[in-house]
């Protein structure tokens, strides 16, 4: 099944360890911030796109959400932008799980070289999607 | 007559040299990347250590971050009369109560905007075909992509020319590491704001031909 969208399982191996502490040290970070991310949110930039044509970029609503987020509102941050939130949490949950996971010899995705056509334009139609959630709500 | 010893091979970037201390290691490995960023990315090891990149990473990007910071904090009135957006708002730049507080975390903010870029690069690389070497190669280019940021050092210009040489290396680095092109990995790069532009004017054709259809009626006919 999966490996028709070009997905294929293998075990973690010893040589995973620095990738995994590299996302370990990244997801940490990112939980460490958080808590200080009300106070500088103010003082983030404009998005450029909106500026320019009124529209949300297909990243726009993301630190909405990730503030949603770190006040533990989830059907909130949901609704700021729900691929980029999806996306967050499996990343953050990911990240800090991803060296005892290696320890533990678990299943990792070894995504194709080059990924079948069909995967491909899942992958946009994700994004376009998403992006049209966020043109129609109005982010 | 005798045959000429072959060449001494270039080796591994001059980051991931061992027994060198670290900053000749570090000022070569920026060097190298300004002067011949190919050869470099060439001599860019694949499956070794991660972590190495990634330390450089946090130092080239915290010291740009950190120096960003300070030439903003110098000359933020001058700056901000020439912002297009925001300028009025306050939109751009910490307060100064803040700039000590963002230096002290730039480490931790690099660390995560290293990683969030490098998936987002490697998502669009997916989507163009590109991605022939997993994401742990498009983490090592996003890393040692950071050598831009040493051109945070010059004021006034600084950033913006850091950013784009960062785009730049980026765009070489994962061509050298995925094996595809210079093209290829471009439009990986460029793809978010493309995919943008060309859904921008289809809404744009949609709504004009609605408008002109609705109201075209109304014209008077020759």
């Amino acid at each position: 099944m999966l490996a028709t969208w070009g997905v294929a399982i293998r075990r973690a191996e010893p040589r995973d360890r620095s990738l995994a502490w590299v996302l370990a040290l990244a997801a940490g970070s990112a939980a460490a911030l958080a808590p200080l991310l009300p106070a500088f949110a103010p003082f983030a930039p404009v998005c450029p796109f909106h500026a320019f044509t009124g529209l949300p970029c297909p990243g726009c609503g993301t630190t909405r959400a990730v503030l949603a987020l770190a006040r533990g509102d989830v059907a909130g941050a949901f609704g700021w932008n729900p691929l980029a939130v999806l996306a967050l949490v499996l990343a953050l949950a990911g990240g800090l799980l991803a060296p005892a996971w290696v320890l533990w010899r678990g299943p990792l995705p070894v995504l194709a070289p080059a990924l079948p056509a069909r995967a491909r334009t899942a992958l946009i139609a994700l994004l376009a999607l998403d992006w049209a959630y966020l043109v129609a709500r109005g982010v | 007559m005798e045959d000429q010893p072959a060449a001494p091979g270039p080796g591994v970037i001059p980051w991931e040299e061992p027994g060198r201390p670290w900053w000749p290691r570090l000022t070569d490995t920026v060097r190298l990347l300004f002067t011949s960023p190919r050869p470099a990315f060439d001599r860019m090891p694949l499956e070794s250590d991660v972590l190495k990149p990634f330390v450089f990473a946090l130092i080239l990007g915290s010291l740009g971050t950190i120096l960003n910071l300070l030439w903003d904090a110098m000359a933020r009135s001058l700056w901000h009369g020439m912002m297009p957006f925001g300028a009025r708002t306050g939109h751009y730049g910490l307060p100064l109560f803040f700039v000590p507080f963002a230096m002290l975390f730039s480490p931790a903010l690099v660390a995560v905007v290293i990683v969030v870029g490098a998936a987002i690069d490697h998502l669009f690389l997916l989507i163009v075909g590109g991605a022939k070497n997993g994401f742990g190669a498009t983490l090592r280019v996003i890393c040692y992509a950071q050598a831009g940021q040493a051109l945070q050092a010059l004021p006034a210009c600084g950033s913006l020319l850091a950013v784009v040489a960062c785009i730049a290396f980026t765009v070489v680095g994962l061509s050298s590491a995925h094996r595809i092109s210079i093209g290829r990995a471009g439009l990986a790069i460029a793809l978010p704001l493309i995919l943008c532009c060309v859904c921008l004017s289809i809404l744009a054709l949609t709504v004009g031909s609605a408008l002109m259809t609705r109201f075209g009626a109304g014209f008077p006919q020759p």
